[in-house]
């Protein structure tokens, strides 16, 4: 052995004695993206929604092209060309997820499993149609055992509605190959793979559904229009659908985004009720509804256009209300914004036996930007964006000191006619006297309660945002 | 024949201190001994000869190519198959890249159906190479297909103290028998030989077993000066050998596998290969005729499994090949010394091959799966090319001409629906070196050529393979085409005193797109442009008149020209040395190192460095010798070849479609004693 060391050190030190390292291999969580599938139009002009759509696919594996050249790019499409010593790499799997899975294609965010890829320029995705069984998790008795997809949604023409459902099975060795996707992985890669089903081809605008006349076949006692395998009346629409289900074009996968969830949280002041310990003059607050709608919400790169309402009174063990959610690039984004268009508030002030009723809604659309705070998005776990709203700044005393009270006497004492409820008419009628509105002209509580709702929103918690009137709609 | 005068040499100062110390009366340094031809296409032109090729342990008449500085050879399967052969950035397969001509004879199997251009020099009995020929590029007008990394010219004959009768006997650890026996004229050139040669061997690992039995033989008809020169030869021989397959990296690792183990004891071959050449040859003044025709058989059968189970769990995926071809050639060439300073050459000719070739996927018992491919076919190449050598002054050399090439080929491919087809390419091929003689120990070189390779004979066909889920509008089968290279060398040789020298090349090859085949899935593909630059280093010495020492590093920058991602497999570095003693008074030895640097694996795997260290000794008296041959001495575990590909073995816990490395083994430590006579 020494003697090899010492072959090795003296007569190749220049190339260097090194041992065989294989390719690096990253992991990738691979997760059905893209949100809920929308309406779509097929081409005999019937807009179709799709309400379930399930598929039951195995073995997911990821190509790149290597050197080929482009002019034979079908080449790297087989699936077989398999190494053998001194071959070029074209067409190599050098990725794969092993499994077989029911997908509900509609639920966003369901990861499948974590994929082994090698670095590489990839290019496509080939995986195998399955049958549903009970290994994938589907119960006794579910639609999807023994079939390979299930699509069930509402066709409508002219006014006419066509609930269908259509089934298909593919053969057990039945491969799809070719499925578009695009990434350049090295060994540093980190990001989330999504598979996106594409009921309509993005590049030639066809779909699975496009050879279906639904006026022309004859529903079950159901109402179902059922297109299903072995049924001889829709033999033809079958085979049609079937061979256009099975073609790429309605699959892609995409690399480095992640899911990133924007959600509205009130905090326990709007959940659970703002505590007498927590307002200077002894009342609390407990909120029947505190919806607030929200609309151009910008992060990450993502648009939530809305308007989205949400009701903050809703338990949520912390995690607040989901807004929507989108699949953003992984990264490190600083900022945000939204918008607050209205809030609408239901709730009940009480001190003692003394109780007060409100029901406001607070028309005063603001602009909230250059939020001080940070959203990660990485393949660890969801990324949030959480607008949070803080309920008792509709209780301060000052718009503009940094130490504010908290307090609801001034509301409360708004009540002139004692009758248990303040009305924004009663508001608007009082003074808001010993308040400090600052430099604005402020002089009755209504004025001031809108003053103050432009103040609630905030991002991840305690992070500030500009605050400024709503200046323009998407 | 050639005194050489010898200077005073360090080494050799030393040697005659040494004698002086052990009291030992000098030898006869002033020994006599065949010159080397020089060679002059180029600067990293290479010449091999018997001399080189007797002092160092090979096997085949192939590894007297491991002697050429910048050429690799890989056995990745077991003796008795062809080689992989690795040149100047290129990764030429089993001979895709590199032309092989043996007196003449164009080796290559254009589209045997394990490889293009596949070589096997199995027939061809190593003791019978007199000299090997390199040139490293496609530089001259002579170098036909293939040649796109370069042309290696073997010339076949016996050297002065082996002719008479002779027999040797040579015995090896790994239970190595070889015999050979042989005759060639006494008192003849060498030209006119009959040697018989049988060899059997267990191999150093699982499955690498071989018995080859081999007869060559010539005879020169006639030799006069009115009628010119007119010999026959034939070449024959069959072997029947194991084919060990390449071993997982991680199941090495693991302990799952030895070194030396195969995975599939099933994996064996069967070679065969007859041919018989005259050749003539007629000089009047200042002309110059000779010509070679040539046909032969060839046979091949191979059942090989390198990926497991991984395309078929239940059957597995071994491949059994066969291919029977009949080759047969014409070539003329005629050279007319037009002026002391100007000679024109031209020639012309044909090769043809009729094919019948299939490969069918077998399961455990051998039995058929499914046939990949069955196809017959004729190809026929016509070449022609003419040139001048012009050499205006004493210190210039210049020669230049054109190649141009038709290739011919109808195949039956009998696994489409329609299986007849044909097609004829066209190439031509500028060509040209010149040398300038600077000083009188310092020339320069300059070369340009354009190589090619034909289109595999599949690639003609209809044939596309078994695809899923693809619309039609992607599927754009393009044909086959001929690859072209463009190669450049510019360098120089040196020999500051007659004791050194030394050269320096610097070399480019440009390819704008390849057509290679894919020789498992079957697939013509075409790759993107590549690009090779480099250089190559060579120093000699020759202490003695008896003795050579060499080293050589030759360092090549092989990369895709659109994406930049190198060529995989073909070494980026690679260093040579060896010592050749033949010493007048019978003592030979010879050494020879091989390193190379780590290689580059697709998707930036890299391969383990790898040295090798052979060595001989033998003596020869009076007719006797004896010889003992030591491969890698280090005993270092020789990964050879090292590959990345997907497999699916039974030592793996669960299925994986991603590569891995794979390993082929070198020899371990091995010995052969070898004990000849020559005389009468």
């Amino acid at each position: 052995m020494g003697f090899k060391i010492i072959v090795c050190g003296m007569i190749f030190l220049a190339m260097g004695c090194s041992t065989a390292s294989e390719s690096p291999q990253v992991t990738f969580p691979v997760r059905i993206n893209d949100g809920e599938i929308a309406p779509f139009d097929t081409a005999l002009g019937y807009r179709v929604d799709l309400n379930e759509a399930r598929l039951a696919v195995k073995n997911i594996v990821f190509t790149v092209s290597g050197e080929l050249h482009t002019a034979s790019l079908w080449d790297f499409f087989v699936p077989s060309a398999y190494a053998h010593p001194g071959h070029y790499e074209g067409g190599d799997v050098t990725g794969q997820l092993a499994g077989a899975w029911a997908l509900d294609l509609n639920n966003t965010g369901h990861e499948l499993g974590s994929a082994t890829l090698l670095p590489g320029k990839y290019f496509g995705v080939n995986f195998g149609f399955s049958r549903g069984n009970a290994s994938m998790g589907l119960a006794e008795g579910d639609p999807m055992i023994g079939h390979t997809a299930i699509f069930r949604g509402t066709a409508r023409k002219l006014g006419i509605e066509y609930p269908f459902e259509v089934i298909t099975d593919s053969e057990e060795d039945r491969i799809l190959v070719g499925a578009p996707f695009g990434a350049t992985l090295d060994g540093s890669s980190h990001g989330v793979i999504g598979l996106m089903y594409k009921p309509v081809d993005p590049y030639e605008k066809d779909t699975a559904f496009d050879d279906l006349d639904f006026s022309t076949f004859t529903p079950d006692d159901d109402g179902v229009i059922r297109i299903v395998p072995g049924k001889n009346s829709v033999e033809d629409a079958y085979n049609k659908f079937h061979r256009r289900f099975e073609t790429h074009d309605h699959y892609s996968f995409s690399y480095n985004q992640a899911p990133m969830h924007v959600t509205a949280y009130g905090e326990s002041f709007i959940e659970n009720g703002i505590p007498a310990s927590a307002v200077s003059d002894g009342w609390a607050l407990s909120y029947k509804k505190f919806d607030v709608q929200l609309k151009d919400i910008h992060v990450a790169g993502a648009t939530f256009a809305g308007p989205i309402s949400v009701d903050l009174t809703k338990k949520s063990q912390g995690h607040g209300t989901l807004v929507g959610s989108a699949s953003v690039n992984v990264g490190s984004y600083a900022g945000g914004e939204f918008t607050i268009d209205t809030i609408t508030i239901e709730g009940t002030a009480t001190k003692g036996n003394i109780q007060k009723q409100f029901a406001w809604t607070l028309n005063n659309a603001t602009d909230y930007s250059n939020c001080h705070s940070t959203t990660l998005i990485d393949t660890k776990a969801a990324g949030t964006f959480q607008i949070t709203v803080h309920a008792d700044h509709l209780l301060f005393d000052s718009i503009v000191s940094s130490d504010p009270a908290v307090g609801f006497q001034a509301f409360a004492d708004a009540d002139r006619n004692n009758d248990g409820h303040i009305t924004p008419a009663e508001l608007l009628d009082t003074d808001i006297k010993t308040f400090d509105p600052g430099n604005a002209a402020i002089n009755n509580l209504w004025d001031w309660l809108l003053a103050l709702s432009a103040t609630v929103g905030h991002i991840n918690g305690e992070g500030h945002c500009h605050a400024a009137p709503h200046t323009h709609d998407l | 024949m050639a005194k050489a005068i010898v200077t005073q040499h360090p080494i050799r100062m030393i040697f005659e201190l040494l004698s002086l110390m052990l009291a030992i009366a000098p030898a006869e340094f002033s020994a006599t001994v065949e010159a080397d031809t020089v060679p002059s296409e180029s600067a990293s032109s290479t010449e091999i000869t018997a001399r080189d090729i007797a002092s160092v342990p090979i096997r085949t008449a192939e590894d007297a190519l491991r002697l050429v500085p910048g050429l690799t050879l890989v056995q990745h399967g077991g003796e008795g198959k062809g080689y992989q052969f690795f040149l100047r950035g290129f990764d030429a397969l089993h001979g895709s890249d590199l032309e092989i001509t043996v007196d003449d004879i164009p080796w290559n199997e254009w589209s045997n159906v394990h490889a293009q251009g596949y070589l096997d020099l199995g027939i061809v009995i190593p003791e019978l190479v007199r000299r090997v020929h390199v040139i490293k590029g496609p530089f001259t007008t002579d170098q036909g297909a293939f040649a796109m990394a370069g042309s290696a010219r073997y010339q076949l004959g016996v050297d002065p103290q082996d002719r008479g009768f002779r027999t040797q006997y040579l015995a090896g650890t790994t239970n190595r028998h070889r015999l050979l026996a042989g005759w060639s004229p006494r008192n003849g050139t060498g030209d006119d030989f009959v040697v018989l040669e049988a060899t059997h061997d267990d191999g150093f690992g699982q499955n690498r077993n071989i018995n080859r039995g081999t007869l060559n033989a010539r005879h020169v008809v006639f030799d006069s000066i009115r009628f010119g020169s007119l010999s026959v030869m034939g070449l024959g021989g069959a072997s029947h050998f194991g084919l060990p397959g390449a071993v997982r990296n991680d199941d090495l690792a693991s302990g799952r596998m030895g070194f030396y183990d195969s995975y599939d004891d099933a994996g064996a071959g069967t070679s065969a290969r007859g041919v018989v050449s005259v050749n003539y040859v007629l000089t009047r003044g200042q002309h110059r005729l000779s010509a070679v025709a040539y046909g032969g058989y060839r046979h091949l059968d191979l059942v090989e499994n390198f990926t497991g189970f991984l395309e078929d769990p239940g059957n597995g995926d071994r491949r059994h090949q066969t291919h029977d071809a009949w080759s047969w050639g014409l070539r003329g060439r005629y050279e007319w010394n037009m002026m002391p300073s100007l000679k024109f050459h031209g020639a012309a000719g044909l090769h043809g091959e009729q094919f019948s070739q299939a490969s069918v996927h077998v399961g455990k018992s051998l039995e058929t799966i499914d046939v990949q491919r069955n196809l017959q076919g004729l190809q026929t190449l016509l070449f022609a090319h003419g040139g001048f050598h012009y050499q205006p002054v004493r210190r210039l050399r210049v020669n230049a001409g054109v190649r141009l090439d038709t290739i011919l080929a109808h195949v039956n491919d009998h696994t489409v629906d329609e299986p007849s087809t044909g097609g004829a390419r066209f190439v031509a091929s500028p060509r040209i070196t010149a040398s300038l003689r600077m000083r009188d120990n310092v020339t320069g070189f300059v070369a340009y050529g354009r190589g090619y390779r034909p289109p595999e004979a599949r690639s003609l066909t209809s044939y596309t393979p078994a695809r899923t889920g693809i619309v039609e509008e992607i599927v754009a089968k393009t044909q086959g085409s001929v690859t072209v290279a463009d190669s450049m060398e510019t360098g120089f040789r040196y020999t500051p005193s007659l004791w050194l020298g030394t050269s320096l090349a610097g070399f480019a090859t440009f390819i704008a797109r390849e057509s290679i085949y894919d020789h498992v899935s079957g697939l013509s593909l075409e790759l993107n442009g590549t690009r090779r630059l480099g250089a190559e280093w060579v120093v000699w010495s020759d202490p003695f008149p008896w003795m050579r020492i060499s080293a050589d590093v030759t360092y090549t920058h092989a990369r895709f020209t659109g994406s930049g991602n190198p060529v995989p497999f073909a070494p980026w570095l690679v260093g040579g040395a060896s010592v050749v003693v033949q010493h007048p008074s019978g003592f030979q030895a010879g050494l020879r190192f091989l390193g190379l640097a780590p290689r580059t694996l697709p998707h930036d795997a890299k391969s383990a460095s790898l040295m090798m260290l052979d060595a001989s000794i033998g003596y020869r008296y009076r007719g006797w010798f004896v010889q003992v041959q030591i491969e890698n001495i280090a005993n270092m575990q020789l990964r050879e070849g090292e590959y990345h590909y997907p497999s699916g073995w039974p030592t793996q816990a669960s299925r994986s479609e991603l590569p891995a490395i794979h390993v082929v083994a070198g020899p371990p430590l091995n010995a052969r004693f070898m004990v000849g006579w020559s005389g009468i």
